[in-house]
């Protein structure tokens, strides 16, 4: 796992808290916390802009949680903005309805020393560490605004680490932390699972493509628009060079009108025969899936070989 | 009669049943002078199917109806929702009352059946099987008297390169028992804790008998496939069986696709609930990587196909893809459990499949660990 994966790693870990999970504390679930919002951007007091990782929601408590993950080193400009967010920036600028809130730093245990002499005495922000056994507000340093929550982090939550989640949120636009190389696995699984799903003629856009394959579970819409449309200019490239290369036989890319302004405004069309609905070809599967393999090996994620051996003994090809 | 001349006669439900009665009551005639048959052989059979379609679009099923069609079969609307098919003396009648969940009657030989069925399920995409776990059969079981009980555990069947048995720390690969005893529960549950067979002890089929009267009664072979194989006197009590397990396992599917797959909203915001599946022992390192290239490599009976991540040496995230109905999903496996994320929409059937067949090939001790699920998994049946 890379450094920079483990920032995707420290925010999942931290939402799995706001899930019923089996065998990972439901912590923030229990207190009515719900993600509202993935890296949603708005201006502090002062002008200054935020973008937490998560802003999480409780309406039972009227509280929120902006979730601030550092798997390095804090920002002592971010630190400062964090810090002139108020009350009515989040009602009225981010337009979440509380009474209260806090900011929260999140940060694996390496981080600790340096988070913990940044924010001791100089920012209210409580202050989480993941440890090897454990999540833990560090105790002397600050308390949560909200007593209930308070309470329910007072003593470290025991976690086991080997069932940490990590694909609650399986997406973020930070090119680090989710690779161009694993957008073209999720590229290709998606095209598979489109060829196989829909009929001919199929219509399906690029936005809505990214939504059911790439960011997933609706998750498109926690973004700011500003967001989304970079989310669609990053897959799309990588896409139509994908589609144009590997499944000529299969789709066809159709530029609308006023597409060179606003990019996102191509289909894909399914354009093979079939006999009827989806590929009920098994014979199409199969090829299917040795396309997949073509185009992961030239360009996607490499640990990803599970094609390699998978041909040889595809039992569905005994047509 | 011939089929032909059955598939040509009847013409209402009210005829089906009657005629489903006189196959039942000959051959419980046969069955009680102790004339064995061959296995299937004139028995009425049912089978719940999954044609996926959870909105229940009339739609869905004109195109399976279309693709039988294409196949050359006979087809003769009984009425709106009931439909008899015929083809080279294979007879069959689907009852689409519930358009997803299909029911379809046979008094066809079993290897015609088989064939037939296997052949509908490869080619027409929507089309499944529905899946009953060992705790879903156990489960039912109390909806009559337990006769007996069949385990078939078999490693090979998906385990082709790796070796199973000595993960599980078993001495088979395979195993066959079938018990009738006068009280099976008693003495799965003591096999069960002599632990003798270990994780290679699924349930396969179960037979139960349930009495509606003094002379009227139902004595089916249920398997894990969702057949009914019927050895009572009476159409109606068999269908009543055949209706009830129907209707847990609808429950079940659609209890899956409803609360746990993950979506997010803005009225609710992020919901759902990824499922996680343990495993009893520990996937030992050095088979961890074959497995799970086994699992996920297209092939029957779980038919996933993904790209498989490993993270670390015993941790792997896999994108994969349904390749029944093409649908994505992501799982998270580690050597002693597995968890996998649903998106809205993804059929629930996949859940289902994946257990059943994890604990007839691999171990039948893995354990869902949602406590919601578990309930549904374990209905409680008057």
């Amino acid at each position: 796992m890379t450094s920079e994966e483990k920032h995707l790693d420290l925010i999942n870990a931290f939402a799995g808290l706001c899930f019923d999970l089996p065998k990972w504390p439901n912590t923030l679930y229990k207190l009515g916390f719900k993600i509202k919002a993935i890296e949603w951007q708005f201006t502090n007091t002062n002008g200054g802009f935020v973008k937490p990782e998560l802003i999480i929601v409780s309406q039972k408590l009227n509280h929120a949680i902006l979730l601030e993950c550092k798997s390095g080193t804090l920002d002592d400009d971010q630190l400062k903005r964090y810090s002139d967010v108020a009350l009515d920036d989040i009602v009225v600028k981010a337009n979440f309805t509380v009474a209260g809130f806090d900011v929260t730093f999140f940060v694996y245990e390496v981080s600790l020393e340096e988070a913990r002499r940044k924010i001791a005495g100089s920012f209210k922000f409580p202050l989480i560490v993941l440890t090897g056994d454990k999540i833990e507000r560090i105790a002397d340093i600050n308390k949560f605004s909200h007593g209930d929550v308070d309470q329910d982090f007072r003593n470290p939550i025991d976690v086991d680490l080997r069932y940490r989640p990590y694909n609650l949120i399986p997406f973020s636009n930070d090119k680090k932390s989710f690779p161009d190389s694993k957008v073209v696995n999720a590229i290709v699984v998606g095209l598979t699972s489109m060829l196989i799903t829909e009929t001919v003629g199929t219509v399906i856009g690029v936005l809505n493509f990214v939504q059911k394959y790439i960011v997933k579970n609706n998750l498109f819409d926690c973004f700011l628009v500003a967001d989304q449309k970079k989310i669609i200019e990053r897959c799309q490239g990588l896409m139509r060079s994908i589609v144009k290369k590997y499944y000529k036989n299969y789709l066809t890319i159709m530029i609308k009108d006023g597409a060179e302004i606003n990019p996102n405004k191509y289909d894909i069309i399914k354009t093979c025969h079939s006999e009827n609905e989806g590929a009920d070809s098994l014979k199409e599967k199969k090829q299917l899936i040795r396309i997949a393999g073509n185009v992961i090996q030239d360009m996607g994620d490499k640990a990803s070989v599970a094609y390699q051996t998978s041909l040889d003994e595809f039992l569905l090809s005994s047509e | 009669m011939e089929n032909k001349e059955i598939f040509d006669t009847i013409k209402d439900r009210q005829e089906m049943g009657q005629y489903f009665d006189r196959i039942m009551d000959s051959t419980y005639a046969a069955l009680r002078e102790q004339q064995e048959q061959e296995f299937g052989e004139n028995l009425l059979k049912s089978y719940i199917f999954e044609l996926h379609n959870p909105k229940r679009e009339a739609q869905r099923f004109i195109k399976f109806i279309d693709f039988l069609k294409r196949n050359l079969f006979e087809i003769k609307e009984i009425d709106k929702d009931l439909l008899s098919f015929y083809k080279d003396d294979f007879l069959f009648f689907i009852d689409a009352y519930d358009p997803r969940f299909l029911l379809i009657h046979s008094p066809s030989k079993a290897t015609l059946c088989n064939d037939n069925f296997d052949f509908f399920v490869k080619r027409f995409p929507s089309l499944d099987r529905t899946w009953f776990n060992t705790s879903l059969l156990e489960s039912l079981s109390y909806y009559g008297e337990f006769e007996s009980w069949k385990s078939v555990y078999n490693s090979k069947k998906i385990h082709k390169e790796s070796d199973i048995s000595a993960y599980n720390n078993l001495e088979w690969e395979e195993l066959s028992l079938q018990i009738k005893s006068r009280n099976p529960r008693q003495k799965l549950q003591q096999i069960r804790e002599s632990n003798i067979f270990k994780n290679a002890f699924p349930i396969t089929s179960i037979r139960i008998k349930k009495d509606y009267s003094e002379d009227a009664f139902a004595r089916e072979d249920i398997n894990f496939l969702g057949k009914f194989t019927a050895r009572g006197n009476n159409f109606v009590n068999h269908i009543d069986i055949v209706t009830r397990f129907s209707k847990s396992y609808s429950k079940l599917v659609e209890t899956i696709e409803n609360d746990f797959s993950l979506h997010f909203s803005k009225e609710n915001g992020y919901y759902g609930e990824p499922i996680i599946i343990e495993f009893p022992t520990k996937i030992q390192l050095e088979y961890f990587k074959i497995i799970l290239k086994a699992w996920f490599s297209g092939t029957q009976p779980f038919l996933l196909w993904g790209l498989i991540d490993f993270k670390l040496n015993d941790y792997a995230v896999v994108e994969a893809i349904d390749l029944h109905m093409g649908h994505p999903l992501t799982f998270e496996i580690s050597s002693d459990f597995m968890r996998i994320y649903l998106q809205k929409d993804v059929c629930g059937n996949l859940i289902t499949r994946l257990l059943a067949n994890l604990e007839q090939h691999f171990s039948s001790s893995v354990r869902i660990l949602n406590d919601k699920l578990t309930k549904v998994f374990n209905p409680q049946i008057e």
